[in-house]
Formats: structure tokens, sequence, C-alpha cells
């Protein structure tokens, strides 16, 4: 373990780390464009040098191996004016048209520029320019913006193993994109605008909706897969804008894909208004509930509480699948408990291409199909579902209730309209208003993915904490409340205040998850332990 | 006149073909080395002090001793002869006129570090050196002098020619290697050096056409005959390729350490025309320039650095007094600012930022604080670069800036130059012949 100085302080690196990275893990702040923590280092934007002592020149603080007894200054005269310098010729064919520029406020060279930079330019020449093209159909290319710094080409190349972008022409003239024009094949293009460290490569969905500054930022999960991977929202006037991906070591690195990244669509102009429907009718949300709750007490009496179907969509929450679970054994008292197999047909957002890459991207396009074999049990689960449709099918159930699904499409429609008018009550909960929806007794609406304070365990088994991020002012919650609210109208108080109690309870009752607890969550999640 | 060495066979019809090379000794040296231990090769080169003669004068049997004996990845020799620096024509000749030379000489630096594989790297617009290096490495094949089983040794070496595609920064030796490897001809962070990871992650060696072809002799005639040719740690004798204003440009070998006004006044004939001396650039187009002042020194590596500029390539650019010394910047930051490979920011963006202001203060638009921006922009690219690239453009600008500031300032103050004949703007530059009307 190498011990040097750094500006005076004596620190101690990890074996082999370079000046920088070490300098950054102890809060010392080394301007840097082209590294990243994630990417092969490049050295070319010359952003990090800072003087080392016996050495003559200036060294790249990012290529640098810290060494035993090194003695570096950040901060020096000479090092300044060569920070100093870098940036002057990085701006002198800059456009310097932050203001409608969509990275302005989280650009690096802003920042470094206004920091570092100096007020004024010495250069006289013309600028030189390029059209901005569309690259894809995800990103555009302002050459005008670019720094050069590679981190796009380091990215496709080793990362999303797709060498797609290079550098042509040469020196001053020098431009980066693709080999062929407007295209690009990589499911990760959108990586490119968050790898960018200016706005060279802006994402075409997000270009002018809003100001950095201006929206807030939540650390949630992306649902669009069984990866989980970290991600922040960008909310700005309670829409969803976009999606970035968050670091987490133990997932996705600071990577997320294409499908991921534009999975927000749906929050944004799914149904704003859907509304509990009892009998195709609007009703409240309270007077749903009721109908649910007096139809399942009347069965709980009647002893026909084991005639009760659930089928559960991997898209639920822990917590909802929990509450489900425990619905169904101790208030009903049936075994006719089903979870649907995570789809790879049917996404929760669309319809999908063909699994994209083994490296990331998951068949499983639902979130926590880990989660409900978790809870609910790994029972041949398909089998399971079938039984439930069949005993519906055979008269044999008084009820039959959905959460998160929609049966018509995942299985023949038709048979399932047969199979209403044999139940006494078809409940659907579901985030959006499907066919089978539209069939039901009763929909009640459920909360979508960003709007669930609550966990997915992803495929690996690693518990991540989902947080609400969209807030519809609607009398619509996450599918545990409702089940809450039912149970609490048959009569059983369960007293869970929060998600967190759940997981609570989770973790006592659920194998594998007893070190759970929200606290413990933090930013990274934690792995169920398997046996 | 003293011996020549590297140039002996110049004369000599079919210089190139392996017949006239062998019966005038040739190969001669490889077979020796061959018995000798690769170490005792190294100590022996070490012992000479044989300087690398691409530019920068680096101690050859050094590089070579650098090379890891235990790597269990190939190693692989790379010859330099991607000769790109304006001014510079030493090595096609020797490639042109004495390919086995060459040959031979890297046969025997490979062996010295137990490479088995060498690549020469030719510049791509060097057509005829590299048929006569391709034919020579047939001819050398034929008689078992380069493949498997050399002679009969037991070693093995295989020998490419590579050709390279027109970029003056592949002459630098990373960039050599990427652009061996295939790729885009970019320079490489160092460290790792090439002697520990270089082509295709193999420890690697680089040397001039020039360096090995030097090795034959010192392995036959020893490393002291090579050091009594030229000054204390200046060994050998040089190629220097006088071009410009003299009666008789072209290519001389003379000792290390001549005296620089001997070569353009002695071994040159003096000035065409009989014109006064006004600069001369002294080793290729990246080293300082000297003023008619200057000359006395001795042409060798420690003497130039002394004077505070460089040997570089051997070089030597004469310019007599008609010659404007901004269109001189302006022309060597053009060459500059093509070639910058575009990797790095200070030379991506300095470089070309220099010779535009070059062009304005040329063609009469200069303002009074330009040389001291130019001068400025000097210091900020050199040493902040990946590869020497911004330090050469930068070192002969601000030469140039420093030692005929009163030109420049001419320039600005009279917004044109006093020499004239520099019409054409930015960008469409066509460099004319700049004469006194």
């Amino acid at each position: 373990m190498p011990k040097f100085t750094i500006n005076g302080v004596e620190i101690e690196a990890k074996e082999g780390q370079t000046v920088l990275k070490a300098a950054l893990e102890h809060g010392i702040y080394i301007p840097h464009l082209c590294y990243h923590p994630y990417l092969k280092v490049a050295g070319n934007c010359r952003m990090c040098l800072v003087e080392i002592e016996k050495m003559p020149k200036l060294q790249i603080a990012c290529a640098t191996e810290a060494r035993e007894g090194m003695v570096v200054l950040t901060m020096s005269e000479k090092v300044i004016k060569a920070r100093k310098a870098v940036l002057e010729f990085l701006l002198i064919n800059h456009p310097l048209d932050c203001p409608v520029c969509d990275q302005c406020g989280e650009c690096k060279l802003q920042d470094y520029c206004f920091q570092y930079g100096q007020e004024t330019s010495r250069f006289q020449e013309e600028k030189r320019s390029y059209p901005k093209i569309a690259v894809g159909d995800n990103i555009v290319r302002d050459m005008n913006r670019c720094i050069h710094c590679t981190r796009c080409i380091r990215f496709l190349r080793d990362v999303a193993g797709q060498e797609e972008f290079t550098l042509y022409e040469r020196g001053g003239k020098t431009q980066v994109g693709p080999y062929r024009e407007n295209s690009l094949q990589t499911p990760f293009s959108l990586n490119l605008a968050d790898v960018c460290p200016v706005g060279a490569l802006t994402s075409r969905h997000f270009r002018f909706q809003a100001r950095s500054w201006l929206m807030q930022k939540v650390r949630t999960l992306c649902a669009a897969c069984s990866r989980g991977c970290n991600v922040y929202a960008w909310i700005s006037k309670g829409k969803v804008l976009r999606l970035t991906p968050a670091v987490n070591e133990s997932v996705n690195m600071s990577w997320m894909c294409d499908f991921g990244h534009r999975s927000i669509q749906p929050s944004n102009d799914g149904q704003p208004g859907l509304i509990p429907l009892s009998g195709g009718r609007q009703v409240e949300l309270t007077e749903s509930l009721g109908e649910v709750a007096s139809k399942l007490s009347h069965y709980i009496h009647a002893g026909d509480g084991s005639r009760v179907g659930v089928i559960a969509s991997t898209c639920l929450t822990n917590e909802d699948l929990y509450m489900l679970r425990k619905l169904a054994r101790e208030v009903l008292g049936t075994s006719l408990i089903a979870w649907i197999p995570g789809t790879q047909d049917e996404a929760p957002f669309g319809p999908l291409d063909e699994p994209l890459d083994t490296w990331f991207v998951r068949k499983d396009k639902t979130p926590n199909a880990r989660g409900a074999q978790n809870i609910l049990g790994s029972t041949e689960h398909a089998e399971s579902v079938e039984s439930v449709l069949q005993a519906a099918e055979q008269g044999e159930l008084k009820a039959l209730l959905v959460f998160g699904e929609d049966l018509a499409a995942r299985y023949d429609a038709g048979r399932i309209k047969q199979i209403v008018p044999k139940l006494d009550l078809f409940l659907v909960v579901d985030a959006r208003m499907t066919r089978s929806g539209q069939w039901a007794h009763v929909f009640i609406p459920d909360a979508v993915w960003l709007e669930k304070d609550a966990t997915f365990t992803n495929e690996v088994g690693r518990v991540q904490r989902l947080r609400p991020v969209v807030d519809r002012e609607l009398p619509i919650r996450a599918a545990f409340g409702t089940i809450q609210e039912i149970v609490k109208l048959v009569g059983v108080n369960w007293y869970f205040a929060s998600p967190a109690e759940v997981m609570e309870e989770i973790a006592v009752k659920v194998p594998g998850y007893q070190e759970i607890s929200y606290p413990l969550l933090d930013e990274t999640g934690l792995l169920v332990e398997m046996k | 006149m003293t011996e020549r060495v590297l140039t002996a066979r110049f004369q000599t019809p079919d210089s190139h073909r392996l017949s006239t090379y062998q019966a005038d000794g040739g190969y001669q040296a490889a077979k020796k080395a061959l018995s000798m231990k690769p170490g005792e090769i190294i100590d022996l080169v070490k012992a000479s002090g044989l300087r690398g003669r691409g530019g920068a004068g680096f101690p050859a049997g050094l590089k070579w001793s650098f090379v890891p004996k235990d790597s269990d990845k190939p190693k692989y020799l790379c010859i330099n002869a991607d000769e790109g620096e304006p001014g510079t024509f030493k090595d096609r000749y020797l490639m042109e006129l004495d390919p086995h030379a060459v040959i031979e000489g890297a046969m025997i630096a490979a062996y010295a570090f137990c490479a088995n594989h060498a690549y020469i790297y030719v510049r791509g617009e060097f057509k005829l050196p590299m048929m006569r290096l391709e034919a020579a490495l047939e001819e050398a094949r034929e008689a078992n002098l380069i493949g498997r089983n050399i002679l009969g040794s037991g070693y093995d070496l295989e020998m490419w020619v590579h050709p390279g595609a027109g970029a003056y920064v592949c002459g630098e030796e990373t960039a050599l290697i990427e652009s061996n490897e295939g790729h885009r001809g970019m320079p490489r962070l160092k460290p790792p050096f090439p002697a520990v990871v270089g082509l295709f992650g193999g420890p690697t060696v680089v040397n001039n056409v020039e360096t090995l072809a030097y090795v034959p002799h010192i392995v036959n005639r020893g490393a002291e005959w090579f050091g009594s040719l030229g000054p204390e740690k200046n060994g050998g004798t040089k190629l220097y390729g006088v071009s410009g204003h003299v009666k008789k440009p072209g290519l001389y070998e003379l000792p290390m350490g001549t005296p620089l006004n001997e070569i353009v006044f002695g071994v040159c004939g003096g000035m065409r025309n009989d014109r006064k001396l006004k600069a001369v650039i002294p080793g290729g187009s990246s080293t300082p320039v000297l003023t008619a002042d200057e000359i006395k020194v001795n042409m060798d590596f420690d003497s130039l650095a002394k004077a505070g500029s460089m040997l570089g390539s051997g070089a030597v650019i004469v310019m007599d007094e008609g010659t404007c010394m901004v269109r001189v910047a302006m022309r060597l930051a053009k060459f500059y600012d093509h070639e910058s490979c575009g990797q790095c920011t200070p030379c991506r963006e300095g470089v070309p930022w220099i010779r535009k202001i070059l062009v304005r203060i040329e063609t009469g638009r200069g303002c009074r604080q330009d040389p001291k921006l130019l001068l400025e922009l000097c210091d900020n690219i050199q040493g902040n670069t990946v590869c020497p690239l911004g330090d050469a453009c930068a070192m002969p600008i601000r030469a140039l800036v420093t030692k005929f500031r009163d030109e420049f300032d001419a320039h600005i103050e009279k917004k044109q130059c006093p020499i004239g004949g520099f019409q054409n703007p930015w960008p469409s530059i066509k460099i004319q012949a700049c004469k006194v009307s």
C-alpha cells in the first residue's frame, strides 16, 4: 500500500492505483474530463496534469501510478497554468452556446471554466464548425461542442462491445462519430449522452425538455427488466423526463440500456385519470374497496375462502407480493395463489426486441420474478396458474383476484372471457387499463413503479430500494395498501404503517430475507441469503 | 576526408544486391554475432556508445537492455523507417542503396535481445526503398540469412516490411507500434514503455534505420573503433542531409561533431549565389533554429543541446538572407497542424491556432500582442502533450519568434511581409519561393 503526499497531505493508495483515483477517494479533487471511473484510461484531455516532485514534466494524474513517497502538487503555479492553458485550448473552438445547450448545468467543461478558466478569449480566428447530425434514433451529435475525450468511443468499444464510433480526420479537424453515417446498432446508445462530459452527444428524447438545475433527481430502480439497474429519475413539474444510470458496482456499474432509458414513457402519458371501476361504472375508491371487502368477507363467513384464486404479476414489489400471500394464506385460507413468470414476449411497457445482450439486458422484462419466487414459492408456477384458471373454468372458484397482470393478453382472451361470467368476483388491480381490466367486476388502479416506495429482488437475489418519484395526487395507492385496506374492511387489522414495516415482517417470514431491512439497504442493496 | 562507413557502398553498382553486399564482407558481422551470446552484443553496443539516430539520441544498447529477459510474450523489433521529418532524407538512401546493411543490423539487434519477429515500418511514400527491402529480404531468406535456423545457429528470425500510410506522427515509436498493429496511428501513453508492453503487447524495441545500419560495423570493428570516430559520447559518423540555399545540397556522411559552419561553407560549398546566411535549422524541422552567429557549433548531440538546439535527425536546412522567417514559421506550423494526430488537447487545438496566427502575421493582419501570444502558446503546448509532436512544433516556433522577433514586429507594423511575395489568404495556402525581388 504505497503512501504518498498530495498537497502536503499524506494518503495511502491501493496497490496499483493511479494518483487521480487515490486522490478522488480521499476527497482531493483533481479536474478531469476524459477519465471515467468505468472506462479505460485514455489520458488525452490533459486536464488532470499535476506536478510530481523529481519529474521534469507535469504528469497526468489519471495514468500515473501512485508510488511510495511520491510528492504530488495539484494546485501549484505550474499546474494551474497548465490547467488554464488546456481549458483555453478546449474553448477556442467551442461554440460557448451554454444558454441553449442541454448539458448546461451538468457540463464539466462549464464547471471547470468557471472555476479555473479565464474570462476573456485571446482567440481571434474563425472557429471550426460542423452541422449537427442525428446518430441513430436516440443521439444527436454536435461536433462543435466536442472536446475529443473519446469517452464515447471507449464506451462503445470496451463496454458495449460494439465498436461503432471512431475518430476520423486528423489534428484540429478530428471528428468523433460513427463509421457509417446515422447508424448506431448498439442497444446502449443513450449511455453516450450520459458519458459525454459536454453537450456533444445528447439524447434526442430529452433534448430541450428541461434545464438540469430545475429538475429534481431521485435515486430509484429501473423496472424494465430483471437486472434491476440503479437509476436517477429526473422530475420536472411532476413528470419524469429522463432516467440516467446511478452507480452500483454490483449491478450496473454506471450503465443502463436504451430500453431502460426509455421505459419512462408510460408513466408520463399513461392514463393519468385511471379511476376505479365497478361493473364498468366509475366509482369512488372506497366504494370499490368496500365492494371487494364485502364479497370477500361473505366468502370467509360461508367457508368459501379457499374458493378464491389469486394471480400475481412479477411486476409487483416484494411488499405487494407479501401482502397478497398474507391475504391468501391468513385471511382467505386459499392455496390457489399463483404468479406468472416474467414475461418474455410481453413487456410491462410495450413490445420488445430479441434479448439484446447477455452482458446486460435480461430476457425477463419484469423486475421482480426472483422476489415472487422467494415470497410465493417456486412451485411449478405455470401449472399453478393453469390450475387456478381450470378451477375457475370448472366453476369451482367464487372469485379471482388478479394483480398487475393482463390475463387477456397472456392467455387465450376468449378463454378468459368465458371464465368471467362463472365468477362471482373478478378483481383486477393494475397500473394500466387492460382488456381484462375492462371485463373485471371491480377494477382498482395500482400505483406505477415510479410512485411506489418498495423493494424489488433482482435476478441474482439483490434486494434494492424503489423510491417514490412522482405523486399523482389521485386516489391511487400501491397494491399493498389496497390489500391492507380491503383486509381492514373485512375486519382484520394488520397495522402496517409503511412498506418498511412490511419488510420487517418479510424478514421474519420469508427465508433468506432475515438480514434485510430498509435502513440497511442503502444505495447498493443487499443480497438475499440463499441456502 | 574521413572514412565513409554507412555510405561506403553507395557508389558501387548494384549495391542493393546480396552478392555485392557479400562480396564486400556482408553478413560476416551476423555470423560473428550469432556465435556470440546475446548479452555480449548488448554489452558491445553499450560500450560503443551508439546513440539512436532517429532524433532523441538515446543509447541503443541501453534500450535493448530494457527488454525483460524472462518475458513469456514474444518480443519484437520494429525498424523505424518512417522518415517523415521535413528536411530529412538519409534512411531512404540506406534502404535504397544498402538494404542488406539494414537487414543485417536489424538481425543482430533482434538476436541481441532475443526477438524472433521484426517489422520494418517504411514510410508509405517510399516506394523504391520498400521494393528494395522486399527484394533484399527475399534474397536473404533464400540464403538462410532470415528465417528458420539462420546459418545453422538455431536462431529464428522473420522480418516483414510494413508500409505506413502517410503520417508523420507514426515516426513516434508508440504511434508506429499502433499503426503497425493496424490501428489509427496515435501515440500511446507512456509508461508502460514499448520495451515492456509494445507491439501486440510484447516487449518491443524501436530503432532507427541508420542506428541499425551501424550495428554490423560495430560488431566487425569493435566498440573502440566506433568511439574514435567522433567526440566523447558521440561516437561514429553521422549522415547529414543538407538542404536549402547552399551550393551543393545533399547527403553527407561526416564524423559526429563536424562544425556546422564547416558543413555549410566547406562541404556544401557555401551559400548559393553567395548570399548572406541568415539561419540554419540543424536537425530537422522540429529543432530550434540557429542564427548565422550561432553556427560555429559542433554537430553532435551534446554540443547542439548545449547550444539550445538538437541534432535530431541531422537534417540541416540552410536559409539565406532572402528568407522570410515568419513564413518559415508559418510553413512549419502548417506541417505540424496537418500532422497532429488530434488525440490530446494542447496539440490538437494549440498547433492550428499557432498556424492561424502566423498566417495572419504573414498576410499583414497581425496584432502587436501576437508574438507574445505565440510564445505563450508554445509554453502551453510544450511538455503537456501525450507525445513529442507538440514539443516538435513549439520548440522551433519559439526559437523563431525569439531569435527573429524584429522580423515579426516588422510584419505587424508594416501590415505586410517586408520581403513580399505572399498574398494568398487563409485557407488556400500555396507557399511560393520567398526571395527578395
